[in-house]
């Protein structure tokens, strides 16, 4: 039985005929937030993209014991790997609740229920009723993070979650992501802040040019080999 | 008065059928984005079915939406499986080529099987049959039928996309495929499932026009050229702008043939020419 909730072994993977993931290797333990960081261009979100079956890979991808190379991003979502996608992309003709109930589609069993989402989320009780294009930023990305429990996920990942919201928004939204991981869900988090994702993770991952260039607890890393990590030279 | 008012009656009767006509088109349009050329000779193809169904089986005329119904939603399933779902994604025109040749090869399937005879199904009774509406207002039964099986048949449209899981899947299909695979659905099955649909629905008309109308192999391109006025004026992708379109399109005719038969079907076109000038959306447009 595998130890990790989520591994890649070699995980190449490409855009049409450009490259863009080369030979990625990273695991995620049970219920643990790990962060993806890296400039832009670094294939934090290809990462992604790749595990959620929608760009061409090569290389092992398993969920637990389950491999999910060459599955189809219905299936693996079915099998409880959710990705929450940049941008939040809720459903314009759909209202709130509705937005959480098709997230239900793969009917896995687990702790998150429309009760349960509302609960960690009460601004989106109020709103369920209404239409996603009718919601703050930051309520929208609630809905979306919301959307993706509601698989009862093995692992979550999330992409960009902070982009484009208010520091107190961005706050409140990373104070549950401890009661995610509590009731057993494993966290991807694709983050540009590095003060968040250093703060927020148990793990992380530092990527440039496609690659996995630096990895360790976050207590475990230096400023410096960040810094470098994330260049690729010596920065002040 | 009551003259004009039984013709705006006779009208909105037959704007039942060309809501019939129009839901499945709508339906394309609104969820699977595609404008779907061969939709008149797909309801034509279904009177075919019914006809096969009756001369075959000795049904009455108006029983055989027990096969033909079955039988479209099939087809439509397995059309768009098996084709349509293999040009959607790479931008409009693929489709519409696609659509347009599905149509000729209908069309010309039809004339080499059939011929190009006129056919009609016989329904008995019920199509001779009228009761007074109100003094000095007679409608016949079976276009009052078609009306209330439109109206009923809109209804359970409107409930399945709103109040089940399935319509949710179609309304999010139709806003962002690629996010709902990340829930767990296959969009393409999503999509023939919705063509399947929209089929059923163009074999209960198709059965009510083999009944009203004669048919031959040649008949689609005016089906689809009233389903897609109804569809335009209504609204594109809105069940009950498609139905308001319809009727509309309905009294338009009808008030044009009671001023001179030959306006009938040009009235309806003109109606639709000064609603797309004054109001391109549609009626009632279809909220985003």
């Amino acid at each position: 039985m595998s130890a990790w909730a989520l591994e890649t072994r070699g995980l190449c993977a490409w855009h049409r005929d450009l490259q863009v993931l080369f030979d990625v290797d990273i695991q995620v333990p049970e219920a643990a937030v790990v962060a993806l960081i890296g400039a832009n261009g670094a294939g934090k979100s290809s990462l992604l993209d790749s595990l959620a079956g929608l760009v061409r890979s090569r290389g092992s991808i398993a969920l637990g014991d389950t491999p999910l190379q060459g599955l189809s991003p219905a299936r693996i979502a079915q099998l409880g790997l959710a990705l929450v996608p940049e941008g939040r992309r809720l459903f314009p003709s759909l209202s709130i609740e509705e937005n959480l109930l098709i997230g239900a589609a793969s009917g896995r069993s687990g702790p998150w229920n429309l009760a349960r989402i509302y609960a960690l989320f009460p601004v989106l009780a109020e709103k369920r009723h209404a239409p996603s294009h009718s919601l703050s930023g930051g309520q929208q990305q609630m809905a979306a993070i919301g959307r993706g429990l509601m698989s009862n996920p093995r692992v979550l990942m999330c992409d960009e979650i902070s982009l484009g919201l208010s520091p107190a928004v961005v706050k409140g939204i990373y104070e549950q992501l401890g009661t995610i991981t509590r009731e057993g869900t494993a966290i991807v988090l694709v983050e540009q802040s590095i003060v968040l994702a250093m703060q927020a993770a148990q793990h992380v991952y530092c990527m440039r040019e496609g690659q996995v260039v630096l990895n360790g607890a976050p207590e475990a890393l230096t400023r410096e080999q960040i810094s470098q990590a994330y260049f690729g030279a010596h920065h002040e | 008065m009551s003259d004009w008012l039984g013709i705006v009656v006779q009208g909105i009767l037959t704007g039942g059928l060309y809501a019939l006509f129009a839901a499945g088109l709508s339906m394309s349009f609104g969820i699977l984005r595609i404008v779907n050329l061969a939709h008149g000779d797909l309801i034509v193809l279904a009177c075919f079915v019914a006809l096969m169904v009756v001369e075959t089986l000795g049904l009455p005329a108006l029983t055989s939406f027990i096969f033909v119904v079955p039988a479209m939603f099939a087809l439509g399933y397995a059309l768009q499986q098996g084709l349509l779902n293999r040009v959607i994604g790479n931008g409009e025109l693929p489709p519409l080529l696609t659509t347009f040749g599905l149509s000729i090869v209908i069309q010309n399937s039809l004339l080499e099987l059939f011929s190009a005879d006129n056919r009609k199904l016989q329904a008995g009774a019920i199509e001779v049959q009228s009761l007074d509406l109100l003094p000095g207002v007679t409608v016949g039964w079976l276009p009052l039928l078609m009306f209330l099986c439109a109206v009923v048949l809109l209804a359970l449209l409107h409930a399945l996309f709103f109040r089940t899981r399935l319509g949710r899947a179609f309304r999010a299909a139709a806003d962002d495929p690629r996010t709902l695979s990340h829930m767990g659905y296959e969009p393409k099955r999503i999509y023939a499932l919705a063509m399947g649909t929209a089929m059923a629905v163009c074999a209960v008309a198709a059965v009510f026009m083999a009944v009203r109308t004669q048919f031959t192999p040649l008949s689609g391109p005016a089906r689809l050229l009233f389903a897609f006025e109804a569809v335009i004026i209504g609204g594109m992708g809105s069940i009950w702008g498609t139905f308001l379109g319809a009727l509309l399109l309905g009294v338009a005719q009808a008030v044009g043939a009671a001023l001179d038969p030959v306006l009938e079907t040009l009235a309806g076109h003109v109606l639709f020419f000064i609603l797309l000038l004054l109001r391109p959306q549609g009626l009632i447009a279809k909220g985003k």
